[in-house]
Parts: structure tokens; C-alpha cells; sequence
């Protein structure tokens, strides 16, 4: 992710609802698709013009970003934004329900953009095949009604958020992790922005959540939909947004929870004082080059292969769930969950060194951390993970 | 001493076998999640910075109410209040 810096860009000015005589029109294939949205009278023939009319992005079009996508496309909102610059992979199919079998190996703008058009032929879907950067996201944003935070990671919720606040557009938020949903409107200054919850992304010792982390298939597909809802109110101008909100899901025990979030006046970001203020990146949790913090010692794959191979190899340590063991794993190494690691800590004593792994370097760090914590010295996390040792070492180890 | 509940994010709860709330005991916001961090060294890690202090990607809501915007971790906390511990999670 690029950390250079973009100056603020004017912020567009707040309009009210567009008079109705400026929506554009609809033919009467449009009139027939959309007629259950007619009948109601919170949208009849004129919100549909809206919608129409309305411009909306998703910023990842991963578990999030495919429901979402689908609903806006299906509910006629003129034109469709996607940010993304993945290919579907396999192990995508479980929840980004916009993709096919057949779809594997494509990059994701072009699968979603036939799919959705397939949907809706009416829908302008616009490819934004990059990754959001502090550079392009004011560019991007800048074009849409609503942004839908569907992406996968701390720095590029950061961006989103920041970029809609310069440019004071609605930021339509949702997040997962295993059984647990997070959604809200954040949109400043009429309620608290991301950072007034949130001020800081955690440490890597400290992050919940990385791609490597696992999720409920069904999830994603349940928040997306609020997102999707929630953009559709916006863009309609109807019924009372996430604004100042924080729904809370926990779908293990399948119970929804609403808690009040305030903005703080302080605020980095949205505070008058602060509104204007380039948007930069913020450190990534969960980025393997973000490991590299003074106190961690690092090992690469091809340093780690030189080294099993020499006359005393360190022992190998997993620090990841019995599951993904069972996936892959390094040859001799001991499966320790993190998890377990403070209390397992005993076991490594009698070792002369110590590498730790996972599968992206995040959970490692975390584990590295908390054996200098306990006065391990000789120890050492694998960057990059196993992601890093296939790309480099070893490209048959099996991929999840 | 007062019995407060404290409702568990999924990524802790690895440390209370799946419960999704806990019992803790502390007359403060921050006597009752110090009471929770000593079941296990990395709540402890996850809910707080090496200076000690609640970390900034972490809110703690007093029965709703974000404790920020009461008296932070010096919020009194009564038998039967709801601590809730909302971490950002990144995931999509
Ligand atoms: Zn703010």
C-alpha cells in the first residue's frame, strides 16, 4: 500500500435531496423489473429514479462486497463502483457468493462485472482494478453518493473512512470475524467517523483479525446485506441510518446487539480542526513487512530453509490452529496454537533457538512478542508465514 | 466487592472456552477488566498497551454506554453492570 500522501481535496458541498425533476427517467422495462419497489410508497416511481441516479462503490469485493454488490445491481442503482485487484481463488467461494466455480483463477472486477451485469444490464458496474492507496482514494471516492467499506484489512478501512470524511460522504461499514458481524454509517460531522470509535488499528500483537483468521460462510452475506440496505436507505433518502450506531451480530448465538457510538471532538480525523488534513496509511496489523517492529527479530523463508539445512536448526514452532496444521505445516515442526503458547511455553526451554510460524506472519509476531515477553531470547518470527515460505521455498505445500 | 458481567468478543474467546460472557470482579471499569486479563496473558496483551493503558482500538461499553464518555477506565461499576468489549476486527 503506497504511503505517499494526497492534499485534501475541496470537500464537495452538502445538497439536499435532488429535486425530482433532474432524476433521470424510467422506460417501462424498468417500470415492470422494478415494480415490487414501486408499490412501496417509501420508494414508488420516484425513489427508483433515485436509485437510478445514485452512484455507489464497494471497496472489496470479497465476502462483504459480493452481497452487497448484488443487492445494489438487483435494486437498480445506477451505477456500480467496485475496488478490487484479487483473483477469485477457491477458497473464496465459501461466502463471495458473486463468483463461480468456473470464475476461479479470473481476476474478480471481470467475474463480477459480467455477473452483474447478467443481473441487471441496466447497471453501469465501473472497475477500479487496484488497491485503494492514500494516493487514488480521494480520486475514487470523490465519484460516488456512498462507500461501502467491504474490505479486508485495518489500513484500507482507515483510508475509507478518512477519504469519506474529507470529502464528506457516507461511509457504510461492516466488518467479520469467525461468528461476529460489526455495521455502521459512519458520517461525519452529522455522527462519529471510524477513528472516533476506533482512534487507533491494533498492534500485530494485538490484532483479532487477519485474512488467515477464519469466518462463518453465511456472515459476510448478512452483514453486506445491512451495508446494502443501509446504502439503499441513503441513496433513497428514507428511514433512520446506522448513524451514531454500532450493530453488533453474533450469529453463534444469533443475537443483535445496537450500541450508541458519540463522535469525540478530538477526533484525529473528523474534528473541525482535522477535517482537512492529508489522508495517509496507517500501519498495517496484519502486513508482513509491518512485523519488522524493533523488538522482533524477523527470519525470511530462503534464510529459514538455509538454516533447517545447516548443523543446528532451529526448532519450528506452529503457532496456528490444530485445522491449519492439518492443512500444511513445516517438516518437524511442533504445534503449539497460540492460544496454548504461555502456557506451553515450558517445552521450548531446551531449545537453542526458536522459529515461530504461521500462515501470513501476524499470529507469529504475536507469539514471538509474547516469548520475549517471558524471557525467551533466541526466538524468531517467520515473515511473510507460510504464505511467504511457499512463495519463495516451497510452492507445493498445499494453499488454504 | 461488585460482580460484573463482561460480554466477550469472539477473539477472546478462545480464552473462555467459547463462553460469550464472563463474571469479573472490580469496582472500576478498569479493576474488572484487569480482573479478566489475569485468566489469561493474552487478553491482557489484547486489551491493553505495555504502558498499562486500555488500547485505542478497543472501546468498553458500561451497560451501553461507551466508557469514554463516562470516566474512562475509572468509571465506578455496580453489581450486575454490563461491560461489553468491542474490538476493530478487519475481516471481509
Ligand atoms: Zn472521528
Amino acid at each position: 500500500m503506497s504511503g505517499r500522501k494526497q492534499r485534501a481535496a475541496p470537500r464537495t458541498p452538502r445538497s439536499g435531496p435532488l429535486p425530482a425533476e433532474t432524476l433521470p427517467g424510467l422506460s417501462e422495462s424498468e417500470l415492470r423489473r422494478y415494480s415490487r419497489h414501486l408499490l412501496l410508497p417509501e420508494v414508488g416511481a420516484e425513489g427508483q429514479r433515485r436509485l437510478k441516479h445514485g452512484k455507489a462503490l464497494i471497496v472489496g469485493a470479497g465476502g462483504l462486497g459480493s452481497p452487497s454488490s448484488l443487492y445494489l445491481a438487483a435494486a437498480g442503482v445506477g451505477v456500480v463502483g467496485l475496488v478490487d485487484f484479487d483473483r477469485v481463488a477457491e477458497s473464496n467461494l465459501q461466502r463471495q457468493v458473486l463468483y463461480g466455480t468456473s470464475d476461479v483463477g479470473r481476476p474478480k472486477l471481470e467475474a463480477a462485472e459480467d455477473r452483474l451485469k447478467d443481473l441487471n444490464p441496466g447497471v453501469r458496474v465501473v472497475r477500479h482494478d487496484a488497491e485503494l492507496t492514500a494516493t487514488n482514494a480521494l480520486d475514487i471516492v470523490a465519484q460516488y453518493d456512498v462507500v461501502l467499506d467491504g474490505t479486508d484489512n485495518y489500513p484500507a478501512r482507515y483510508l475509507v473512512n478518512d477519504a469519506c470524511v474529507v470529502l464528506g460522504k457516507p461511509d457504510v461499514f461492516g466488518s467479520v470475524y469467525r461468528f461476529e458481524g460489526q455495521v455502521s454509517v459512519f458520517h461525519a460531522p452529522q455522527g462519529p467517523c471510524y477513528r472516533c470509535l476506533f482512534p487507533e488499528p491494533p498492534p500485530p500483537e494485538a490484532a483479532p483479525s487477519c485474512a488467515e483468521a477464519g469466518v462463518l460462510g453465511v456472515l459476510p452475506g448478512l452483514v453486506g446485506m445491512i451495508q446494502a440496505t443501509e446504502a439503499v436507505k441513503i441513496l433513497l433518502g428514507k428511514g433512520t441510518p446506522l448513524v451514531g450506531r454500532l450493530l453488533l451480530i453474533d450469529s453463534l448465538e444469533m443475537r443483535f446487539k445496537e450500541l450508541t457510538i458519540e463522535r469525540d471532538k478530538s477526533c484525529l480525523r473528523c474534528s473541525r480542526r482535522h477535517r482537512q488534513d492529508p489522508i495517509e496509511v496507517v500501519a498495517a496489523a496484519c502486513d508482513p513487512a509491518d512485523s519488522a517492529s524493533p523488538l522482533l527479530t524477523e527470519i525470511t523463508a530462503v534464510e529459514l530453509h538455509r538454516e533447517l539445512a545447516g548443523p543446528s536448526p532451529p526448532l519450528l514452532v506452529d503457532v496456528r490452529d490444530p485445522a491449519e496444521f492439518a492443512i500444511n505445516r513445516l517438516p518437524g515442526a511442533v504445534l503449539i496454537p497460540l492460544r496454548d503458547l504461555g502456557e506451553r511455553s515450558g517445552e521450548l526451554r531446551d531449545a537453542t533457538s526458536v522459529v515461530v510460524y504461521c500462515k501470513m506472519g501476524g499470529r507469529s509476531a504475536r507469539a514471538t512478542r509474547l516469548l520475549l515477553d517471558l524471557g525467551f531470547r533466541r526466538v524468531r518470527t517467520l515473515r511473510g508465514g507460510l504464505e511467504e515460505w511457499a512463495e519463495r521455498v516451497d510452492p507445493s505445500i498445499p494453499r488454504y | 466487592m461488585p460482580v460484573s458481567e463482561i460480554q466477550v468478543p469472539s477473539p477472546l474467546r478462545a480464552v473462555t472456552k467459547g463462553a460469550s460472557s464472563v463474571k469479573a470482579l472490580g469496582g472500576t471499569v478498569g479493576l474488572a477488566l484487569r480482573d479478566f486479563a489475569r485468566s489469561d496473558g493474552s487478553v491482557n496483551a489484547f486489551l491493553f498497551n505495555p504502558e498499562g493503558r486500555l488500547r485505542r482500538s478497543v472501546a468498553v461499553f458500561l451497560n451501553g454506554v461507551d466508557v469514554r464518555n463516562l470516566d474512562g477506565e475509572e468509571t465506578v461499576v455496580r453489581e450486575g453492570d454490563i461491560l461489553s468489549i468491542v474490538p476493530a476486527l478487519a475481516g471481509g
